[in-house]
């Protein structure tokens, strides 16, 4: 209890700090939104952006502070100190002397807290509505029994320091490096023109073999907004059951 | 009636409707004879038509449709059911696939509203299906086929590469890169091609009919008449 105690007195003194600071050298932190004080729907939607499924209430206002408190962590936009954490505070006007430490994420986010801005090429992007949950946290995975993939992302965040408009252009780049990449391989894009499912794993192995590295969730992303299917291990395995059965033509029925 | 949503495959629709102890959907056995009214029909593969049902079924946490409203107090379950489907024809992944929307039942037949127009290339149609028999097509060897060349870049095409128009009397032959790449000029960003114009007869072609002719698979549907049939529809499916 007093740890949680400590660490909700941090966010609140940071947030603060900040304010008073106006170093312009940091970037603003959003306080946290009074979760608990949110009804059941609310919650649920609010989950649902970062594909997590609907939970018991109080798990889901945990489960949103802490992602809360991944994606508003201190950061400087110049990049001249990397921060991957909370800085000392430097004038400590409660009686705590020892430092605070928030819970420390396993792989940083190299995102400031600055909401991304909308990419110019928006076909390349997710077609959702809900851009601003690009999938770059680790710990938040897609429902499970749902067959629109269960991923989770491994590290695949750049550990540099970069600004926003930094990282909008790299994934960018990454994107249109991924087209090329399929438009240069007749194999796999006689598959794609073919409607044939590719293997995520698959397809991105052979990316990096080819220097193209992007994690799993944007590439799915990516593929979504081409209308490519794809096909994770396991329904890879349930597709070869079903194939020998069913006609390519398949349908979809409303009774 | 209770609106269900289900995903059926050719082999699996005569089974569906028999109920569970030949193999049919566990859910509906036991709930009285059921009605199909609407099919989405046209999926490429098992698993878009999975992918797909089950956004049908679950829209309100389908990554795709989390700006589908939920159902409204006012809104029939299939009013809901056509709502959702509406948005999801729009949408990706599903809004370059080459589906077809019909209408089983004329008396539940709803139009798109204005709002939530389908892709061109989708189209919305009525009356019961069943697959045909097909003749023994020609089926020519590939060693007797003559060497063609592509309409578009001239180099010998391979079987598995190869692509023709399915308008009767066009000779067009071609990649499948090319002729991609041909239809993708007036959209450079996207990888799979919607439509274009056939390079030989320059009709308007669909993609996706042209792989289907390419598999063998390109009106493998055939209308029936509800006056025509004693059984179910679906007990005519030949496959």
């Amino acid at each position: 209890v007093l740890e949680n105690f400590l660490k909700k007195s941090a966010l609140t003194f940071f947030t603060v700090a900040c304010k008073k600071r106006n170093k312009g050298a940091l970037v603003p932190i959003t306080p946290m939104p009074g979760f608990s004080n949110m009804d059941t729907p609310e919650l649920k939607n609010r989950l649902n952006r970062f594909g997590v499924r609907p939970l018991p209430k109080k798990q889901m206002v945990l489960k949103l502070r802490e992602i809360h408190q991944y994606t508003h962590q201190l950061q400087s936009s110049e990049s001249e100190e990397e921060t991957s954490g909370p800085q000392r505070p430097p004038n400590a006007s409660n009686s705590q002397s020892a430092p605070l430490s928030f819970k420390q994420p396993a792989a940083p986010p190299a995102v400031s807290p600055v909401k991304l801005p909308p990419s110019e090429e928006d076909e390349l992007l997710s077609a959702s509505q809900n851009s601003n949950t690009s999938s770059t946290f680790n710990p938040f995975l897609f429902p499970r029994s749902n067959p629109e993939l269960c991923v989770s992302e491994d590290d695949d965040s750049d550990s540099e320091g970069i600004t926003a408009s930094q990282a909008v252009v790299r994934e960018k780049d990454k994107l249109l490096a991924v087209r090329q990449f399929i438009r240069s391989d007749p194999k796999l894009y006689t598959r794609v023109l073919q409607y044939q499912p590719l293997s995520l794993a698959e397809l991105r192995s052979s990316l990096k073999a080819a220097g193209i590295r992007l994690g799993a969730a944007k590439l799915l992303d990516f593929l979504d907004s081409q209308c490519i299917t794809f096909s994770t291990a396991k329904q890879a395995c349930n597709a070869k059951k079903k194939r020998k059965a069913a006609k390519p033509n398949g349908g979809v029925a409303i009774k | 009636m209770v609106v269900e949503v289900e995903s059926f495959y050719e082999r699996r629709i005569g089974q569906h409707n028999a109920g569970r102890h030949r193999g049919g959907a566990k859910r509906t056995s036991g709930r009285g004879p059921w009605e199909m009214v609407l099919i989405v029909h046209g999926f490429p593969s098992d698993i878009a038509a999975l992918r797909f049902e089950w956004a049908w079924q679950h829209p309100h946490i389908s990554r795709r449709l989390s700006h589908v409203a939920r159902r409204s107090r006012k809104e029939s379950s299939l009013q809901f059911h056509w709502r959702v489907l509406s948005n999801m024809l729009r949408v990706a992944p599903w809004s370059r696939l080459p589906l077809t929307v019909r209408w089983l039942k004329q008396e539940y037949r709803m139009d798109f509203a204005p709002e939530l127009q389908p892709p061109l290339h989708i189209p919305l149609t009525f009356g019961c299906v069943r697959a045909k028999t097909k003749p023994q097509q020609e089926c020519k060897e590939q060693d007797e086929r003559q060497v063609e060349r592509c309409v578009l870049c001239g180099v010998f095409v391979k079987a598995m590469d190869r692509l023709s128009c399915f308008h009767p009397s066009c000779q067009m032959v071609s990649h499948l890169i090319c002729l991609a790449k041909h239809f993708l000029k007036a959209d450079p960003s996207h990888l799979l091609p919607v439509e274009g114009k056939c390079p030989g007869c320059h009709h308007s072609v669909l993609w996706g009919s042209l792989i289907r002719h390419k598999n063998g698979c390109h009106g493998d549907l055939e209308e029936i008449s509800s006056s025509s049939s004693q059984s179910h529809w679906t007990d005519e499916l030949q496959l």
